[in-house]
């Protein structure tokens, strides 16, 4: 498969809480809106993996079983938080390979303005005893 | 923190699951801290999961 795979999509409170009652995180940090408030951050903010669960769901969908087998994502980095109320996109841009490699995107969340929350890169690879 | 994580294999429905971090390496340079973490979720003798997380601090 070429080309992008992107989906838009916006974080809510909600999701953030049922990630803590999936996860078992109930970090204030991503709960507490009044704790949160008084740290840097200013508010709530998604657990990381809310976000990488969303970039996630990109590949499943485009692969079904064989990226449950042979799926991976390397060099994961948070870099900016992702917060309740605003709108994101999740975005996989399949990167230029040799014939013979594994097929790779670079991947993305990007807030509206643009900015990286979290990157990283995607591999499927070939030849993988599931 | 960086990430590196592998699916392995589908987990099945109704199957108890077992996540263990083990401690790979701690580093400390140039003011800085970092500890590199595996975790494997497994089920069974099944390994479902692997993340490799580094996390990094200053002293």
């Amino acid at each position: 498969m070429s080309g992008a795979l992107s989906l838009d999509f916006a974080m809510t409170q909600e999701t953030i809480d049922l990630w803590a009652d999936l996860s078992g995180d109930f970090n204030p940090l991503h709960v507490d809106e009044e704790y949160a408030a008084t740290t840097p951050f200013g508010g709530t903010i998604a657990h990381g993996h809310t976000a990488l669960a969303i970039l996630t769901r990109l590949f499943v969908e485009a692969f079904r079983e064989d990226w449950m087998t042979r799926g991976e994502f390397t060099d994961v980095k948070f870099r900016s938080p992702v917060r309740p109320g605003r709108s994101y996109r999740a975005v996989a841009e399949r990167v230029d390979a040799a014939d013979g490699d594994d097929p790779e995107w670079t991947i993305a969340v990007r807030d509206a303005d643009g900015t990286e929350c979290v990157v990283g890169r995607a591999f499927l690879r070939q030849g993988v005893a599931s | 923190m960086k990430q590196d994580i592998w699916w392995l294999r589908a987990a099945t429905l109704d199957e108890p699951l077992e996540a263990v971090a083990t401690v790979l390496d701690r580093e400390e340079r140039d003011g800085r801290r970092s500890v590199l973490i595996e975790t494997v979720v497994s089920q069974g003798d099944v390994r479902v999961m692997s993340i490799q997380a580094k996390l990094g601090w200053p002293t």
